[in-house]
């Protein structure tokens, strides 16, 4: 069998982990290119950059007819009743499957759901939103709550979420195992509907992160609702013109310090640490994301705070970072689809596979379980590495571009170019250590 | 600031330049002892052109699994035995070799 053509079998694996085969680090040449490139066009943008804010408007073109077709109540019906077939069949193979790898709800939870959601927002805008499993329900129960979060508590909630998930997908030791996963399920099931219950579907938008996660890369997708209106727009001004709630900042940060602490905790390095040591893993585990977090944070909030004597209108810190963090969305987007993008791609469609028989019992529902793993990414490296590549440049010269725009709109004139220096050099060193990581040393 | 910016860049190719990793072709032997719980090599990392030959030697003394993920070779030592793992690395990727009684990560397999 030419291993160019192969398709990946997983028979007697034990549970431990998702995804067997990875991608090569990041060539060091592409590193070193893509840093200068990183460097050179964000510092060449601030000189030359416009000096009247642009993206301040949705713009774009309305849809109307397309919304009432998205809107109708037949639509919705058939959408909902899909989602709910969806997750009851996800649910009968997290009560009733085995405790094997060949289990479909690792997958869904850590593919799937997880790294799926990235495209999904970026490609479709908050599709999320439009079919979350608790938000059709008590769309049948109570149709006129339609809020997207609960005011004052902004996504702070949610931003709490993500590191726990961090702690999750990332450290907890048995993740991979029947027992945990309930655990887990349970968890996010009754913060969710408890909260939802309490407060309203408003509580979905605050507090589940996923939830929270998609809606905030949504902003950078080509679609969005103005008065119940579905309009096409530009990417940029989807976002420049977003006004994020409180907590955003955090959010981002959350994200970028756990995909951070992926990478660094597969650097030889760190691995020879931990393993050397007679600490608990765990421990390691929880000190190395706490600092990696800790970094990205505090580097964010200094950017801003170095920003906060030229503004125009004197806002509080925390406020004036989640409005600046428009300019991190693009980032964790490009962060996102560069680590996972081929675990999306392999892992996803053995979890599609794997669905076709969730109770492990040889069934074969809609024929997927005929299928093989096509595994054409990781046989083109190249191909995988300017792909990664462009995802975290372009993520961050997106970024950079809807930051100015807003520091623009925010700044006095005479000190626009000065003030915002300082956090723009806090992306250059976000993007840069992205690269360096993928380049895991 | 064009100065600065200038010569950063510079700077960052003749780096490039200086530090272009070489990827060793032929055979790759790898030598791992488990000792008291811990291992060695510990989180390394190991380059080799695809259709090179990688052969894994192994003392333990306990009890141990090594696993070769991708490849998904998997294999049981027993204290004072020698085990020996010879595979041909015809895929692309980023391979981890753990052990799965103590899991430890023993190195990562680059393949090119």
């Amino acid at each position: 069998m030419s291993a160019d053509a192969l398709t990946i079998t997983l028979l007697h694996l034990p549970a431990h982990g998702i995804g067997s085969r990875k991608d090569l680090p990041l060539p060091f040449e592409y590193v070193v290119t893509g840093a200068a490139l990183i460097v050179a066009a964000t510092f060449w943008f601030l000189t030359r950059s416009w000096r009247q804010v642009r993206l301040s408007t949705l713009g774009g073109r309305a849809l109307p007819r397309f919304s009432r077709v998205l809107t109708a109540p037949a639509v919705r019906l058939v959408a909902g009743l899909l989602v709910i077939v969806f997750w009851a069949w996800f649910t009968m193979a997290l009560i009733a499957g085995k405790d094997l790898v060949t289990n479909p709800v690792f997958g869904v939870v850590f593919v799937l759901l997880w790294v799926g959601l990235v495209p999904i927002a970026l490609l479709g805008g908050a599709l999320w939103r439009g079919v979350h499993p608790v938000r059709t329900v008590a769309g049948w129960f109570r149709p006129a709550d339609r809020r997207e979060r609960l005011e004052g508590l902004g996504v702070y909630p949610a931003a709490l979420g993500i590191l726990v998930w961090g702690w999750f997908e990332l450290i907890q030791p048995d993740r991979a195992t029947l027992p945990v996963l309930r655990g887990f399920v349970i968890a996010w099931v009754v913060l969710v509907v408890a909260g939802t219950l309490r407060r309203g579907v408003g509580w979905v938008g605050t507090a589940d992160p996923f939830e929270a996660y998609s809606t905030t890369l949504s902003r950078l997708s080509p679609w969005q609702w103005e008065d119940g209106t579905l309009r096409l727009v530009s990417p940029l001004r989807n976002l420049g013109s977003w006004h994020p709630p409180a907590g955003t900042s955090a959010l981002a940060c959350a994200l970028l310090g756990t995909t951070a602490y992926d990478s660094f905790s597969s650097s030889t390095w760190w691995i020879r640490l931990v393993q050397a040591s007679d600490l608990p893993r765990w421990l390691w585990g929880l000190v190395g994301m706490g600092v990696m977090i800790t970094i990205v944070g505090g580097l964010y909030v200094a950017g801003v705070a170095a920003l906060r004597w030229g503004l125009t209108v004197r806002t509080g810190l925390l406020e004036t970072a989640d409005s600046l963090s428009i300019g991190l969305v693009p980032i964790v987007s490009g962060y996102a689809m560069g680590h996972y993008l081929t675990l999306l791609v392999i892992e996803g469609q053995r979890t599609v596979i794997q669905l076709a028989d969730p109770l492990g019992q040889g069934w074969n529902v809609l024929g997927l379980a005929e299928n093989g793993v096509v595994a054409t990414p990781l046989t083109f490296p190249t191909v995988t590495a300017l792909a990664q590549l462009l995802f975290i440049v372009g993520g961050h010269v997106l970024g950079v571009i809807v930051a100015h725009d807003r520091a623009v709109a925010l700044l006095r004139r005479e000190t626009m170019r000065r003030a915002q220096l300082p956090l723009l050099s806090v992306m250059v060193v976000y993007t840069v250590g992205g690269l360096v990581l993928l380049f895991s040393p | 600031m064009r100065r600065v910016l200038t010569c950063l860049v510079a700077g960052l190719l003749l780096l490039t330049g200086a530090c272009s990793s070489t990827t060793a072709s032929g055979p790759l032997t790898i030598d791992v002892t488990v000792a008291n719980g811990k291992v060695s090599p510990s989180g390394a990392k190991y380059d080799v052109v695809k259709g090179s030959t990688v052969t894994i030697n192994v003392s333990s003394d306990a009890n141990e699994t090594v696993h070769v993920h991708g490849y998904e070779i998997e294999k049981d030592v027993t204290p004072g035995q020698k085990l020996v793992i010879t595979f041909v690395a015809n895929m692309t990727g980023s391979f981890d070799i753990e052990t799965h009684v103590i899991d430890a990560t023993i190195a990562t397999l680059n393949v090119r």
